[in-house]
């Protein structure tokens, strides 16, 4: 069973959530922790990751301007990226598509290959694979589907992944064949907005999802969703969380409330 | 002057220092305050401004493929959105990126596609901008460019870019042209790791850039910064409500510090 741990905008607990689910997991069934939030990803520093291994290096394509080019500036205004400058192409804003390269009459443009991020695996008591964006790249919906393709040889029991910020590209790669979304929202007016378009773009890919809320009582708030659990706001919980604490370790009401929400979830495998 | 407020990982408190700044700012000087989370824009709910107007539509150009027709296309679509099968052309919509390279040497001709939106409202002596992705929309990078090329065209004096988080191409999108750069950050190991990813991206743009450390206190890890927001209670009640916490002497003067360096550097 593949579960995924989202949330629209980052900070409202999703990691902190996954990492101690993962753990709590890990303890009852065959577990494969995947971490998808290739921008940032985190999972593996909350925890002591032993052998740490590289597995793949993810490639992309990207073009650049030769000595051939005779300034006649067609590529500039096919370029629907703004990526070609002085008949320099930006590699940071260049997406790849070859547009370029098939309008220059003078054979001027060629492609080149680019190392655009990178997959890794490594033990946390369970195996843990994670992919790395190349800083300033995109693509990393590419990642992510590298990322579940190598977690597929161990036949886990679940695969927990944690999710990216955002409703777009890698967002959808990570969501599209997962069989239980977690969208975890706090009482804010912005983090349920984020949420209500989790949920829209959701219903989109036809995904089933459950509402978590993390931080109740914070502030009053109602919720335009059903939730499902609810975790309670504590003050203290970020200082948890900068000393590599597991909530589902921590002496808290927060520890009590995760584990809750773990034995209502065992009801869905 | 273009700042713009980043950070690497989600949650550190961007949105809020640029919320803060932008109320800082508009007491003394015609400011813009730029939303360029896309995908998530959250600065109307810190802004309490829920009452935004449509500015403008994004649109990328796609093909306009007919049933029936037939196309001279060779099979160069990157993205998987146009295939040749046969002598019939099937187009996929949803993976399209607009870049147009079907249609060099090829009968295929564009439509426009709605790509996001940009809103706005006006303060006495500002303005929100905010834009925003359609739905289901993967490619949102052209809307990061022209929500900022909308914004500045306001001639504001301060500019003030809230990016996305991570260090993605829609990040850079949002810090190119900026003329400074506050990296907010926090001081967990996560807060740190993605500092540093994002600082190499500055770095390699050349643009000047200084740290502000959000959520000082809550660990002892050894964080280098120029700037510090304390962990408080009243800056958590103030995000809830979407008010600034300029109210409070001590919180306005931490913003007021890193207002100066924006503005006399
Ligand atoms: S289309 Fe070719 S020759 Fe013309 S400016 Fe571009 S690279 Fe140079
Ligand atoms: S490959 Fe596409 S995005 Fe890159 S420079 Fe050429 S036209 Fe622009
Ligand atoms: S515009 Fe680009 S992405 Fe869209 S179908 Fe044509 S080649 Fe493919």
């Amino acid at each position: 069973m593949k579960i995924a741990v989202i949330s629209g905008k980052g900070g409202v607990g999703k990691s902190s959530i996954s990492t101690s689910l993962a753990k709590l997991f890990s303890k009852e069934f065959s577990i494969v922790a995947l971490d998808c939030d290739v921008d940032a990803p985190n999972f593996n520093l909350m925890f002591d990751v032993k052998d740490k291994k590289l597995l793949e290096v993810i490639y992309r394509e990207l073009y650049k301007i030769n000595e051939n080019c005779v300034k006649c500036g067609k590529c500039l205004d096919i370029c629907q990226f703004d990526a070609i400058e002085d008949f320099k192409i930006n590699p940071i804003l260049c997406e790849g598509c070859g547009a370029c390269e098939l309008i220059c009459e003078f054979n001027a443009i060629e492609p080149v290959k680019h190392e655009s991020g990178y997959i890794y695996e490594g033990f946390i008591g369970f195996p843990l694979i994670w992919g790395e964006l190349e800083i300033g790249e995109s693509g990393s919906g590419k990642i992510i589907e590298h990322i579940k393709r190598h977690a597929k040889k161990y036949k886990a029991e679940i695969e927990l992944i944690d999710g990216p910020p955002g409703v777009g590209c890698p967002l959808i790669s990570t969501v599209k064949d997962v069989d239980l979304a977690l969208c975890i929202v706090e009482p804010t007016k912005s983090s349920v907005n984020d949420c209500l378009r989790l949920i829209e773009t959701l219903n989109f890919f036809d995904v089933e999802y459950l509402v978590v809320e993390n931080k109740k009582g914070m502030n009053a708030i109602n919720y335009p969703f059903k939730i499902f659990h609810s975790i309670p706001f504590d003050f203290d919980v970020p200082k948890l969380i900068a000393n590599k604490i597991l909530l589902c370790d921590s002496n808290s009401r927060v520890s009590e409330a995760i584990k809750e929400l773990y034995e209502k979830l065992k009801e869905f495998i | 002057m273009i700042v713009a407020v980043t950070g690497g990982k989600g949650g550190t408190g961007k949105s809020t220092l640029s919320a803060n700044l932008f109320f800082y700012f508009i007491e003394n000087y015609k400011t813009a305050l730029i939303d360029c989370d896309v995908e998530t824009p959250n600065l109307p709910y810190l802004t309490g401004s829920e009452d935004l107007s449509l500015a403008k539509e994004v649109f990328i150009e796609i093909p306009n493929i007919e049933e029936g027709k037939t196309y001279n296309y060779k099979n160069v679509c990157k993205e998987g959105a146009l295939l040749k099968v046969g002598d019939k052309l099937i187009f996929i919509e949803d993976l399209c990126s607009g870049c147009k390279a079907c249609g060099i040497n090829s009968n295929i001709t564009f439509r426009k596609k709605s790509i996001g939106k940009i809103y706005e409202k006006k303060f006495d002596n500002g303005y929100l901008i905010v834009g925003k992705s359609n739905l289901g929309e993967r490619k949102t990078a052209k809307i990061v460019t022209e929500t900022k090329k909308y914004a500045l065209s306001k001639n504001c004096e301060i500019n003030i870019v809230d990016t996305a988080a991570g260090t993605h191409c829609n990040v850079v999108r949002a810090l190119i042209n900026a003329d400074k750069v506050l990296i907010v950050t926090e001081p967990t190991p996560f807060g740190m790791s993605d500092a540093k990813r994002i600082i190499k991206i500055v770095e390699k743009l050349n643009i000047p850039y200084k740290i502000v450390l959000n959520r000082y206190g809550i660990s002892d890890l050894k964080v280098g910064y120029n700037f510090k927001i304390p962990y408080d209670r009243r800056i958590v009640e103030c995000y809830c409500k979407g008010e600034s916490f300029l109210k409070y002497n001590d919180l306005r003067g931490c913003i007021e510090e890193i207002a100066n360096w924006i503005i006399w550097g």
